[in-house]
């Protein structure tokens, strides 16, 4: 202000009415906009979900086979666990067995058991009693069953019997 | 090139100035483009209580609608304005109450000022368009006597239809400064009866001088009323039974007559108007002397004495101011006419600058 005494009205290109329509179409466009950007980001938010649930899936995939593989091997080592069980089952049968086997009169001082294979160290009074009293079950329960004798001083014998299971050809 | 700078390149500027009397507005439009002037028009309304009329309004309007850039000016009428040669609100208590006015400073010397509420009653009448500026009549005497206030002690006085603003500068400052009404001072004066005697025999002037009444052989048209003249021939007549030349007479009394009145009406107008011319003419000098003589008797402004007027004349007065002027002030005087609304646009130029 140099020689006026009041000041100028604020002069503007733009008149108060392109201002209003300017101001609205200005809202629209940001509306469009932010539209635009909202359903962009729930998109994306959506592709990551989708990718992070793909992944997901993949890793039950991978999981799932996993776990198929591990419930074979665990069925495996089950049924050979069962196996083990009923062969010991066994085992203890056959030794049980072997034990009501041996008769009061002769003494076992040894007994290897193996898969195939019982050898039996002990002492008999005689061999005629080993023979009826022992070598006749254990022929009946083995397929080949060898026997030695030693004689021992006070006129008993030592014995070694060795019996094998013949295991059928596969 | 700054942004603004731009803008005026590019936009046309209108620059709108109005001086409103009491009765007439006239309105100047410059259409810029730039510094360069493409157009000027100029145009007077007749209006009423110095308030723009629907048709002043359109047209100011029809021009605001061409450019957002456009600056409506308008001369300060109110009555309640001056100038003081101080622009310390200190110091100005010394020469009038500016409590309640709005002040602009010039250069650090002097102000004017106006009263805040008649500046809200102006903006008010031009509340249709609005006004960007509102100017002193002081600045455009300064500004428009430029050449002459840097010398010695000048009156500078700017004449309007029904205002009179009058400062005393000298080598450059501002030393007095008043604004008057002469629509009211004339109306005033002849009311007072004692003025006029006084005012009379300041100039040793009689209004009853032959000089100055009605001086009826001046009259050319009244030659026609040689035609009553015919009147003397009615002796003439022999035969008063004579229908024809009596109707004859009749006719010719008639347009005698009405001639006459005719005559006698433009001569009463002719008359009129300059004894109007000469009324304010004289009632101007009125007000000058009586602030002249303010001026030389109030000791704040060391008794200087002035030796030359400077008028600005925006309506075409006659040439009896200078007269009284040079005979009963013994100052030289010197009339320029100005082009009140011109002056506006080409001040509202300047103040434009400062304003985008």
């Amino acid at each position: 202000m140099q020689y006026s005494f009041i000041k100028p009205r604020s002069k503007g290109i733009v008149s108060p009415e392109f201002k209003l329509l300017f101001f609205f179409f200005s809202i629209t466009i940001v509306m469009l906009f932010s539209s635009y950007a909202f359903l962009k980001v729930k998109s994306f938010m959506y592709d990551s979900t989708m990718d992070d649930l793909m992944s997901k899936s993949a890793t039950l995939k991978v999981n799932i086979v996993s776990m198929h593989e591990d419930i074979t091997y665990i069925k495996l080592q089950r049924r050979h666990a069962e196996g083990i069980y009923t062969e010991n089952t066994v085992l203890k049968e056959s030794i049980h067995n072997l034990f009501d086997l041996v008769p009061e009169k002769i003494t076992l001082s040894q007994a290897l058991l193996k898969e195939d294979e019982l050898v039996l160290y002990g002492i008999t009074p005689s061999k005629e009693v080993y023979e009826f009293l022992l070598q006749a079950p254990l022929r009946s329960i083995f397929h080949r069953s060898y026997t030695s004798y030693y004689a021992m001083p006070n006129g008993w014998y030592s014995f070694v019997s060795k019996n094998y299971l013949d295991r059928p050809v596969q | 090139m700054k942004l603004s700078g731009l803008i005026k390149k590019i936009y046309q500027q209108i620059f709108i100035g109005i001086v409103v009397q009491h009765s007439s507005m006239k309105v100047c439009v410059q259409l810029r483009k730039g510094n360069r002037l493409e157009k000027e028009v100029s145009r007077e309304f007749n209006i009423s209580h110095a308030t723009p009329t629907a048709e002043a309004n359109e047209f100011i309007k029809s021009y605001m609608d061409e450019s957002p850039f456009t600056y409506i000016a308008v001369l300060n009428d109110t009555l309640t304005q001056g100038a003081i040669p101080t622009c310390s609100m200190h110091q100005a208590e010394n020469f009038s109450d500016l409590g309640s006015c709005v002040t602009v400073c010039n250069e650090n010397k002097w102000m004017v000022y106006a009263e805040k509420t008649e500046l809200n009653a102006l903006q008010k009448r031009f509340l249709v368009n609005g006004l960007d500026f509102i100017f002193s009549p002081f600045f455009i005497l300064s500004n428009f006597f430029q050449d002459k206030i840097e010398g010695k002690t000048s009156l500078l006085v700017l004449i309007q239809d029904d205002y009179l603003s009058l400062c005393i500068f000298a080598e450059g400052e501002l030393l007095f400064a008043n604004h008057y009404a002469t629509k009211e001072a004339i109306e005033d004066e002849s009311m007072s009866e004692e003025l006029d005697e006084s005012a009379g025999e300041s100039l040793g002037f009689n209004l009853e001088d032959d000089d100055l009444s009605i001086n009826l052989d001046e009259i050319d048209a009244l030659d026609e009323l040689d035609a009553l003249d015919d009147l003397d021939n009615l002796q003439d007549l022999d035969d008063l039974d004579d229908l024809d030349e009596i109707e004859d007479f009749e006719e010719s009394l008639n347009e005698a007559v009405e001639e006459s009145e005719v005559a006698l009406e433009e001569a009463k107008t002719k008359y009129d108007s300059k004894i109007d011319n000469f009324s304010d003419d004289y009632k101007r000098f009125q007000l000058i002397q009586a602030s002249l003589q303010n001026f030389y008797n109030d000791s704040k402004y060391n008794n200087q004495f002035v030796e030359e007027t400077y008028i600005a004349d925006a309506c075409e007065s006659g040439p009896d101011l200078i007269k009284f002027l040079e005979e009963e002030l013994f100052v030289t005087a010197y009339k320029r006419s100005i082009d009140l609304d011109k002056e506006l646009a080409k001040m509202a130029i300047k103040e434009a600058k400062y304003a985008i």
